[in-house]
């Protein structure tokens, strides 16, 4: 079984046999999403909901936003043989790890991330299929492709799956 | 932005914030009853992808203390220990093996040591480019390097792909104590901070 690492503001895609890994995730989203009938997937590791002025800068990495990435997704595995009306998502992370209080700005990013990751997947009918999110703690995801099984470890020794 | 920043401005960021980062460190070797030496400040401009490598990999454990820049200026501030090393400072200030990582009594020193240190650094460069520069009040977490950092990551890839980094390490003779200090100033209120110390006359500034 093949591990592939998904970086800060990356998309990568799988196949059989292979996990879809992103480490470290904070108020960051980790965006699963698969086609359970050909065995192919994807991961998005998005870091704000939209981008604020809509504005296209040139070599600017898109897929950092989750009403970009949750699209490109979706065509990425489209181009390899998927079908949408196969795909189903799961997603984890948008924690809050520092304790800013109300109204400091950037205290709420995690769950702003998590609404529009939810948003973007309901506009693409792609339906999801489990979460785990919000908390205080960070988050390792790992994706298998073959199970469609996404683990969670925390620094605190949790392990869960959805 | 930030590539109109020229070589000899460079040199005077690093020279500011050297002379911030001894004033922390001073106050760092006093709390603790250790030596602990200071690096000469990096200045870095990396992909923000990159961050979480400079800090040991995204999975490291570390205490982290993040800190909101007020007043004159803005930016962050990110201070990253070792979990080893938040330990062993907490063990020294507190004068006991008593405290348990991340119970009430470890927690609130590291917040305290946290400004202590921020407040030495900020109050230094304050005073050479004449800005009034306050720290916010701290947050604090022990967590992955990768969860600790994506906060400040998130900040600054709204405008840009590249980030502006300042980065000093303390060590204590030993490998003893060790940190990481990473300063990210705004790209907008970095030229204004510049200025004033420019005007101010920074060490190695134009007059």
């Amino acid at each position: 079984m093949s591990r592939i690492a998904v970086g800060i503001a990356e998309l990568r895609t799988g196949g059989p046999g292979e996990v879809l890994a992103a480490v470290g995730l904070g108020s960051c989203v980790a965006v699963a999403i698969r086609d359970r009938t050909r065995l192919r997937g994807s991961l998005a590791h998005i870091m704000l909901p939209q981008q604020s002025d809509g504005l296209r800068r040139p070599g600017e990495n898109m897929h950092k936003y989750a009403d970009i990435a949750v699209p490109e997704a979706i065509r990425a595995l489209e181009y390899i043989g998927c079908r949408r009306a196969d795909m189903e998502a799961k997603i984890a992370g948008g924690a809050s790890i520092f304790d800013l209080g109300r109204g400091v700005e950037g205290g709420d990013i995690g769950r702003r991330n998590v609404e529009a990751v939810i948003r973007a997947l309901e506009e693409q009918g792609i339906p999801m299929l489990g979460s785990d999110v919000g908390g205080r703690e960070g988050r390792t995801v790992e994706f298998s492709i073959d199970t469609g099984e996404l683990a969670i470890k925390t620094v605190r020794g949790a392990r869960r799956t959805v | 932005m930030y590539e109109r920043i020229d070589e000899s401005r460079l040199d005077i960021l690093r020279e500011i914030c050297s002379i911030g980062a001894g004033h922390a460190a001073t106050a760092l070797s006093q709390l603790t009853g250790r030596r602990i030496d200071l690096e000469v400040p990096r200045v870095l401009f990396t992909k923000v992808q990159e961050v979480p490598r400079i800090a040991g990999g995204a999975e490291t454990v570390v205490d982290g203390l993040y800190f909101r820049i007020l007043g004159d200026a803005s930016g962050v501030i990110l201070m990253i220990f070792p979990e080893e090393s938040g330990r062993e400072i907490v063990r020294l200030v507190l004068g006991s093996q008593q405290a348990q990582p991340e119970d009430a009594l470890s927690v609130s020193a590291m917040r305290e040591i946290g400004n202590i240190l921020t407040s030495a650094f900020l109050s230094a460069i304050g005073q050479l480019a004449g800005l009034s520069l306050i720290p916010s009040v701290p947050g604090y977490a022990r967590d992955m390097a990768g969860s600790i950092l994506d906060l400040v990551l998130i900040e600054l890839s709204r405008l840009e792909d590249t980030a502006l980094v300042i980065e000093t390490v303390f060590r204590e003779a030993g490998e003893g104590i060790r940190g990481h200090f990473f300063l990210l100033p705004d790209p907008h209120t970095l030229e204004a901070t510049l200025k004033a110390a420019e005007r101010a006359g920074s060490p190695r500034g134009p007059a």
